[in-house]
This record gives C-alpha cells, sequence and structure tokens, in this order.
C-alpha cells in the first residue's frame, strides 16, 4: 500500500497493510537541512526540502504543512516574532480591547503573503509526494479569536459579553470555510487544528455545550470533506476527556 | 463567616455569573469592608477552585472569572478609600513579568490580581521583559522577590540567565527567585534546573509562595526585619 491508501484504510475503518504512522516534524526538518528558522518559515523551498529530509529519515505516512499558525494571525495584522529554536509566536495580537474587533478586516487568501507561505507548500508536498498523505495544519475557528485578540480578551468575551462572542464567531465562520477549502484544494488531504475553546479544561461545560460545539458542528458541515470526513484533533487535553461532549454533535469525529 | 454565602459565591463563579457574585459581595460589604470580603470570603473560595482545578474539575475559564471578580473588589476597596488602610499592612513590593521571548500573559496577569488581593504591591513589567529590566525594577523599588513567568520550555530556560543576574549582583543576591508558568507543571525539575527558588500550580497558589519566600527573604538579607 502507498502511505495515502493506508491513512485512506485507517480513516475507513478498513484493514491497512500495517498501522499508518506519522510523527509531527514540521519545526524538525529545518534541523534537517540545517536551516535557520527565520529563512525555514519564510522561504518555501527551505519548507519542502526540510519535509522531504522527514521522509527520507522517517517514512511517515502524512507529511504536515507548516505548523505556523502565526502565519494566519500576521494576515489579520497581528505582530509576530521569529524565534530561534520555535515557530514563530504572536508578539501583538491584532486587536487590544474587545470593542475593536468587529471591525475586523479579512485577508485575501488568493494575495496574503503569509497565507500564501502556508498554500504554497501544501502545493509544493503535494505535487512532489503523490503517495502520501498531506495534512494542512490550521487554527481552529474557535480559537482563531484568541489568536487574533489575545487569548484573556477572547475568554473575557465568551464568558461576559456572549452575544459580541456569537457576533464575531458568525463573521469569522465564512472566512474559515473559504480557508479551509482552499488548502484541501491546493492539495491537502485533510485538515488536522489544534482545538483548545472545545477543551473542558479550558472552558467550562456550559461554554462547549454552548457555545463551541454547535459552532464547530455547524462549521465544519459547510467545509469540503475529504474521504467523506473531516478530521480534527485536540493537543490540549486526552481525547477521551472529550469524548463524550463529541458524541453528542453529529457530524464531529476526534 | 457564613458557608452558604461561600457556596453560593462558588457556584456563582463556576457558573461565570460575576454579576450576582458582586451583587452579593456589595450586600456583605454594606456592613463589612471589600478588603474583608477577599480574605474572609473570596480567600476560602478560592481555595476550593484550586482544589478543584487540581481534581480536573474546573477550568480555566473558571479560575479567570475567580480573578475578575477579585479585581472587582479590589477596584471597590480603592474606590472606598480602604487602600489608605491597606497600604500599612501591605506586603512587598515584589516585581513579576513574563520573561524574555515569552508573550503569554494570562496566567501572569491573574497571579498579580491574585497577588495584590492578598496584600502585595506588585510591580508588573508584562511581557517578554529582560533580566536587566528585572533587576533595575528591584534596585527602584527595593522589592525582595521576583516573580517570573514563562510558559514554553525554550522561553523557561532563559531565566538562568535572570539568576545569573541576581547572584553576581551583590545589591541583589538576596532576593527571591519565584518561577511559573505551564512548563514547570510538566517539568517540576525544571524549577532548579532554571535557579528558582519556589514555583506555585496555579495563580491561586501564588500568595502563599510569595508568604514562604518572603519570610526566606528577611531571613537572608542583611537588613534586620523591623528596619
Amino acid at each position: 500500500m502507498t502511505s495515502k491508501e493506508r491513512v485512506l484504510c485507517a480513516i475507513k475503518g478498513e484493514r491497512p497493510d500495517r498501522p499508518a504512522f506519522t510523527m509531527m516534524l514540521s519545526l524538525y526538518g529545518a534541523r534537517l537541512i540545517d536551516c535557520s528558522l527565520d529563512d525555514y518559515y519564510v522561504h518555501v523551498h527551505l519548507y519542502v526540502k526540510g519535509q522531504q529530509g522527514v521522509l527520507e529519515m522517517a517514512k511517515p505516512d502524512i507529511l504536515v504543512s507548516p505548523f505556523m499558525l502565526t502565519a494566519e494571525v500576521k494576515a489579520f495584522g497581528s505582530q509576530i516574532i521569529y524565534l530561534d529554536k520555535n515557530p514563530p509566536n504572536i508578539k501583538k495580537p491584532t486587536f487590544q480591547a474587545d470593542n475593536e474587533i468587529m471591525n475586523i478586516h479579512f485577508p485575501d487568501i488568493d494575495q496574503d503573503p503569509s497565507l500564501g507561505f502556508i498554500r504554497e507548500s501544501i502545493r509544493l508536498l503535494s505535487t512532489q509526494h503523490k503517495d502520501t498523505t498531506i495534512a494542512a495544519a490550521l487554527s481552529s475557528p474557535i480559537d482563531l479569536p484568541a489568536l487574533i485578540m489575545g487569548i484573556d480578551l477572547w475568554l473575557e468575551t465568551l464568558l461576559f459579553n456572549r452575544d459580541k462572542a456569537q457576533a464575531l464567531l458568525n463573521r469569522l465562520e465564512p472566512y474559515f470555510v473559504q480557508w479551509a477549502n482552499s488548502l484541501l484544494d491546493d492539495g491537502a488531504d485533510f485538515l488536522i487544528m489544534p482545538i483548545c475553546f472545545c477543551n473542558p479544561t479550558i472552558v467550562s461545560e456550559e461554554i462547549m455545550e454552548q457555545i463551541s460545539l454547535p459552532f464547530l458542528t455547524r462549521v465544519f458541515s459547510a467545509g469540503k470533506r475529504a474521504y467523506s470526513n473531516p478530521s480534527w484533533r485536540y493537543q490540549a487535553s486526552p481525547v477521551s476527556k472529550i469524548l463524550h461532549y463529541t458524541s453528542k454533535h453529529s457530524g464531529l469525529c476526534p | 463567616m457564613s458557608v452558604s454565602l461561600q457556596d453560593q459565591i462558588l457556584e456563582f463563579i463556576l457558573n461565570a455569573q460575576r454579576e450576582k457574585v458582586n451583587e452579593l459581595i456589595d450586600n456583605w460589604a454594606v456592613e463589612n469592608s471589600y478588603t474583608e470580603a477577599l480574605t474572609l470570603i473570596l480567600g476560602p473560595v478560592l481555595k476550593k477552585i484550586g482544589n478543584l482545578w487540581f481534581k480536573e474539575k474546573a477550568s480555566l475559564a473558571q479560575g479567570y472569572v475567580a480573578g475578575k471578580i477579585a479585581e472587582d473588589i479590589l477596584l471597590k476597596a480603592f474606590e472606598k478609600g480602604e487602600s489608605k488602610m491597606a497600604l500599612a499592612e501591605s506586603k512587598g513590593p515584589v516585581v513579576i513579568g513574563n520573561i524574555e521571548d515569552d508573550f503569554h500573559a494570562l496566567g501572569r496577569k491573574m497571579v498579580v490580581t491574585f497577588l495584590q488581593a492578598a496584600g502585595w504591591q506588585v510591580y508588573d513589567l508584562g511581557n517578554d521583559a529582560a533580566p536587566a529590566d528585572f533587576i533595575d525594577k528591584v534596585l527602584e523599588v527595593n522589592a525582595g522577590i521576583i516573580g517570573v513567568s514563562a510558559m514554553m520550555y525554550t522561553t523557561a530556560i532563559g531565566i538562568k540567565n535572570l539568576r545569573h543576574e541576581i547572584d553576581n549582583r551583590q545589591s541583589v543576591n538576596k532576593i527571591q527567585l519565584a518561577v511559573g508558568g505551564a512548563v514547570f507543571n510538566l517539568r517540576p525539575d525544571l524549577v532548579d534546573e532554571v535557579g528558582g527558588d519556589g514555583t506555585a500550580a496555579t495563580a491561586k497558589d501564588a500568595p502563599d509562595l510569595f508568604d514562604t519566600l518572603w519570610q526566606k527573604y528577611l531571613q537572608t538579607r542583611e537588613i534586620p526585619n523591623d528596619q
């Protein structure tokens, strides 16, 4: 089986020749090609070269697009900082006050250079490695507000200004669907998202039930479906902690 | 103190009903003080929230609500003029900040609030504070403790530079270094590795930690305690 066939089997619940596997080595590619992170997260050909190194070293069944969520928030106007040993981080979010957030301007996903870095990486990876599954890493739509306005301001909005939180999510929804679909059009086989604001250690059960899960169910239903199901995963806590929540919402699968 | 009042407030906090908590505190403060509300009412409730957190039965959001309520009460105490009385008994001063290249402010802000609620005089340097910034502020305000926050291992390691600065400058080498952040919960051995004198698992535990470190500071500094 090819890697792509193996992963497809796993998603369909069929028996592959061996378990599909991968490791999150988006950053590690820079080490393999002895490249500074300043260059690695700017020049597409270097990122792709690094992932070629990952493929040769570990032979994973899945390669990942640049796991650089800051590229998305940079497109919204946040200041990011490039670090020596980490992916770029957010230095200053786009918004510092909640009365600014409804003035949000959405980036052009076909013109913005930060988004273009992600998209071109996916195009090249999928073209050069046709038998390998390509996963596109992106911010989840429930977390994107936290990235562009700061975690504390998004928490405060969710907790104490529910109408504004809902209004912001409604505005973000079509943008996220367009962004996610573009990554699939570029060649990604599925999407992966770390999701913090649908996690019982981060937000209350009430927020999960009333805001996060219904929103995610709606948004994921609107996107294109690769392999007949959207794929997503949690990073912030074990999957076991959220399974009983997702089971109540059809259309979600961990 | 009415246990049922604390239980009511705990339930309201867990349900993010900030206004209802403020109503209860306002009613109680008519015959008491907001400063007393912080220690006698909110303090025990924060301990319970901390225990729930350890049992993974409370979320970050609920801790955040508690922090905002503490801020509300602090502000009311200040507006009512209670802060003038409180200053005479205030603790510290202490200097708080995120270490260089660290921009994760949420935990630090909650620590600042809980320390202030416990009577500490806090100077907050914000994000991305260089070791020299901490030392300069300590000297300026005559602080006894530095509290430094870092979320990730790669930024937490930078705290070694701060420890180096503290140890090599005679004017500040008695001050205590509190370290905190998610990475220290995941790797407790990191506290010693970076030269920390102590850590707290949650923001709610910071006042107890600072009480302990302040005693150590008093014991080790050259000036007698009563001066």
